[in-house]
């Protein structure tokens, strides 16, 4: 018995030590110089688990380490030296590199330098319920803003992501003087820049109306796209903060109206919900430290 | 020390909102345990009910046995982070969109958790009681209502009392998990708040004090009320692991 028990101690030593040592094993690869996909091999390159981003990740060759849930996470990983790069939308790119000028990223284009992605990937566009009629609806309304500005806005979102003060935005409308109802919009309001969470009113932004946020506000490249479409409906905009895998759900369920949160229409998603046309386009990259 | 400068930051920035959390915490963990006690005292005294002699009574009684078991069994096998899930889904959809509040929501799902833990805890401490004790109360004609709240539950009551304390502090730290439907408690907010400043470990490391100030302050608390409660010398008290003077009394060696 005494021997069993010595040799089974044993074995879950040696197999622990032999993880640990797995673990250790790794040497820095500099990426900065990259140019292209084929640049980042046998690089330790990270990205958000259970999305399109993590079946992109595999297209770099032998590609290394771990994948993490949040954007936050893979944050914290760079700052702090445990993978390389990861890989990040370029809006969040310019977000996270304006904000924190220890970090670049690496411009690739998809279908050419960068990543194989399809236009429904790496674009963003509105869900809501199949059947609501809420796309036929926002659609005109999506189409009165240009990709000029678009991308004036995405800018501004930016600067105000970093707490600058932004004069007036790129895409915004009056507010109708009577609303005819409300529009529910969910999003995380944890993913910067398309919707994040501050403390103040500061640029335009939106309280949340979930229980629990009293004195948060919602701001972002999608907060201001949702008030831009309440604005032109005549309806009082609503927004919900929400986990990224109850947003579907609760569009379903009827709880929201709208999904505005920087949600790329691919197929599975629309199997079981509807999307508008797209708001934003941009392409995949990845962010790394200089 | 930067360390500490962005510890501070965090508590007098963010101060209010580690209180609103702190708050609904100990709300839900508070009515959460409360709420479970009673479920489990009252499934104590029903599952101890003798057999009755009518058969119809005897077979209704069955089948409320079979159901309380399969709730005791369902509540304490699955994780209270799937059944927050189930429950405000479930309800969100078979009401066409309309949601709990989440607070209240919150309390039911912790409650019916702990209930499951609670009906356990009471039968050991019911099984606990000296037999004699029950054959006493019926030889003075007592029915089973009387013994139990006369006689049994006040001593129940005391001998689970470490059990309880355990089932709160366990509840203070585990409604942690309904940050998944969105209950605003203290791990919700730290959520909130280390995407204002990026910083994990800094802000993991406050909520971390909160939480072992909160744990601790209640033990310390509840261990009071034990003494309260601790009565006359000579009667056995049960263990806890916190307190030296709470053991049972060990004797000197001769």
């Amino acid at each position: 018995m005494k021997k069993f028990l010595t040799s089974l101690l044993a074995a879950a030593m040696a197999t622990s030590a032999a993880a640990f040592t797995a673990c250790s094993q790794s040497e820095k690869i500099d990426i900065s110089k990259a140019k292209t996909l084929a640049d980042l091999e046998g690089a330790k390159i990270t990205a958000q688990a259970g999305t399109f981003h993590e079946t992109a990740r595999s297209q770099i060759k032998n590609v290394q380490g771990q994948l993490y849930d949040s954007f936050d996470d893979m944050y914290i990983a760079l700052t702090s030296g445990a993978v390389d790069g990861y890989i990040a939308e370029e809006p969040t790119a310019l977000s996270v590199c304006y904000k924190n000028k220890d970090l670049d990223y690496i411009h690739l284009v998809n279908n050419d330098t960068g990543f194989t992605a399809s236009d429904e990937d790496t674009a963003i566009a509105i869900g809501s319920k199949k059947g609501s009629g809420w796309t036929e609806r926002i659609n005109p309304v999506l189409a009165q803003i240009s990709t000029q500005n678009r991308m004036t806005l995405m800018e501004q979102i930016v600067r105000a992501n970093a707490d600058e003060t932004i004069e007036s935005f790129a895409v915004s409308n009056a507010a109708p003087d009577n609303t005819t109802g409300t529009l529910k919009v969910a999003m995380e309001c944890a993913y910067a820049p398309f919707n994040w969470t501050q403390r103040t009113d500061a640029n335009g932004a939106v309280p949340i109306s979930s229980e629990g946020a009293e004195n948060l506000y919602a701001n972002g490249y999608d907060v201001q796209i949702a008030k831009y479409v309440a604005n032109a409906l005549g309806l009082q905009l609503e927004i919900y903060a929400a986990e990224w895998d109850s947003l579907i759900t609760g569009v379903e369920a009827g709880t929201y109206d709208l999904i505005i949160a920087g949600m790329s229409p691919t197929a599975e998603r629309r199997a079981v919900i509807d999307f508008t046309d797209i708001y934003y386009s941009s392409n995949l990259v990845v962010i790394y430290k200089k | 020390m930067s360390f500490f400068e962005d510890v501070w930051k965090i508590i007098t920035e963010h101060g209010d909102l580690l209180l609103k959390g702190v708050g609904n915490t100990l709300l839900l963990a508070l009515t959460g345990t409360i709420m479970g006690l009673f479920i489990g005292l009252l499934i104590g005294v029903f599952r101890t009910i003798p057999r009755p002699k009518n058969r119809a009574v005897r077979a209704i009684k069955k089948v409320a046995d079979f159901i309380l078991s399969a709730y005791i069994e369902i509540f304490r096998g699955t994780p209270m982070m799937v059944q927050a899930m189930v429950i405000y889904w479930g309800y969100a959809f078979a009401s066409g969109g309309n949601t709990l509040p989440l607070i209240p929501s919150g309390i039911i799902i912790v409650s019916i958790n702990t209930g499951a833990y609670m009906a356990e805890i009471v039968r050991g401490g019911i099984i606990s009681v000296d037999k004699g004790q029950f054959e006493g109360a019926s030889a003075i004609g007592m029915t089973h209502f009387q013994t139990m709240f006369h006689v049994v539950l006040p001593q129940v009551l005391r001998n689970i009392l470490p059990s309880v304390s355990n089932e709160f502090i366990i509840n203070v730290k585990d409604t942690s998990v309904l940050n998944v439907i969105g209950v605003a408690e203290l791990y919700y907010y730290a959520g909130i708040i280390k995407k204002f400043n990026l910083q994990l470990f800094q802000t993991y490391f406050v909520v971390c004090v909160t939480y072992f100030i909160l744990t601790f302050t209640i033990s310390k608390l509840l261990r009071l009320a034990e003494k309260k409660l601790e009565g006359k010398k000579n009667y056995t008290v049960f263990g806890s692991q916190s307190d030296f003077e709470a053991e049972i009394h060990v004797k000197e060696e001769e």
